[in-house]
């Protein structure tokens, strides 16, 4: 009886305040306020939600980092076989800072290992469709290996913003933004590139063999680990996507 | 509000039981199930966690140090160990009393910044319940440098 008045209530509270406002959009994408933090330091960083879907405000936000497990990895844009581990010690790496500002839920996504790899923020409160939204999360100091001649890993960041709670059928402009990458073959991707991306820049020296000016790392979700961590879920019910 | 937190913290412990780790990252992870099946004895669990720099600083790593509390009942000829490797370094530590309130000695490293490698295991099956604290630290002063949540690997 609780498990379901409270996923009634959070089910009702992001359907209630879907309402359409009139009045200006900020079109921005959703993006990480910080998008580019050197290795070796722990940093506090914001998802900033830049707009809602047309005229209805945002309700809840999905965030997915990849998990660099089964994740594409990229050298200067030629495939990558070899590990994630390579490059850079990435994993657990993403922490949620507790926040209210905007929404009442949050949550983080974790793996089956209970690794952090994303989360989730809605419920309570809508973000008006003309103000910005900033969504509070940490990431721990990540190091690129000295070892390596990568200059730089990027993360690409899936980001849905969601306006209406539908199931994946009534995905439109008005109830999602979706600030994903394009081709992946999931409900989620976006119709051109558009995720969002956090860039490990390398303070250490590179290695003389590298010749100087090293590698740009990229780092791209599967599409089973965004089917699987995607959706948001609220006391083990999944509630977005119905 | 107040019920759906309560509501929140039974499923979280709910969660627990079933025997997935629900990870923290303030250097101690609680109450962290294992083998709920009672029937692995060979269940292992496998992380890595990485040390550097206290933030701000160049005050690096000396040495990264692991424990385990058994936190269950004591069994016979049922131990919790925990190991830590790092480069050419190993070190093991076993909780030798099961349930007494007292985690078991440290698994010490001087192992300096980077990653470390820390096993977890016991010697038969059945169901335990443990804590795991952790912790990158710098000689001089005692101090804690940056300690990386546990990325974890492997866990059955």
């Amino acid at each position: 009886m609780c498990k379901k008045q409270g996923l009634k209530f959070l089910a009702v509270s992001m359907v209630s305040m879907a309402a359409a406002i009139g009045g200006v959009s900020v079109l921005a994408h959703t993006t990480l306020e910080l998008p580019s933090v050197p290795e070796g330091a722990r940093s506090s960083n914001n998802i900033i939600i830049g707009h809602g879907c047309g005229e209805h405000n945002v309700i809840g936000t999905s965030v997915v980092f990849p998990d660099g497990v089964d994740s594409t990895i990229t050298v200067d844009g030629q495939p990558h076989t070899g590990a994630l581990t390579d490059f850079a010690d990435w994993g657990n790496s993403i922490q949620k800072n507790y926040s209210r500002a905007i929404f009442n839920f949050e949550d983080e996504k974790t793996d089956a290992n209970g690794n952090v790899v994303g989360f989730w923020a809605g419920g309570g409160n809508s973000l008006p469709h003309h103000l910005n939204g900033y969504i509070p999360f940490r990431v721990g100091a990540i190091t690129i290996k000295t070892d390596s001649c990568a200059a730089s890993v990027k993360f690409h960041v899936s980001i849905v913003d969601v306006c209406e709670i539908t199931a994946i059928s009534g995905f439109n402009d008005e109830t999602v933004n979706k600030w994903t990458l394009a081709g992946l073959g999931t409900p989620y991707d976006s119709t051109e590139d558009g995720a969002a991306s956090l860039t490990i820049t390398r303070t250490s020296a590179l290695p003389e063999s590298c010749g100087g000016t090293g590698t740009a790392v990229e780092v791209k979700p599967s599409a089973a680990q965004l089917n699987r961590d995607m959706p948001i879920k609220f006391e083990g019910n999944q509630v977005w996507p119905q | 509000m107040k019920k759906i937190m309560n509501t929140l913290l039974a499923t979280g412990f709910g969660i627990a039981l079933l025997g997935y780790m629900t990870l923290s990252s303030a250097h101690e992870e609680p109450n962290i199930p294992m083998d709920v099946n009672s029937d692995n004895a060979g269940f292992i669990g496998y992380a890595v966690v990485n040390c550097s720099n206290l933030v701000g600083t160049d005050i690096a790593t000396d040495y990264f140090v692991a424990q385990v509390e058994d936190l269950s009942p004591p069994q016979d000829n049922l131990f919790l160990s925990v190991q830590v490797i790092k480069d050419r370094l190993a070190a093991n530590a076993t909780d030798p009393v099961s349930g007494d309130g007292e985690p078991g000695p440290e698994a010490r490293v001087y192992g300096g910044n980077g990653n470390y490698l820390v096993l977890v295991n016991k010697t038969a099956a059945g169901m335990r319940t443990f804590n795991f604290t952790y912790h990158c630290k710098a000689i001089a002063n005692d101090v804690h440098t940056e300690t990386s949540a546990p990325n974890v690997l492997y866990y059955q």
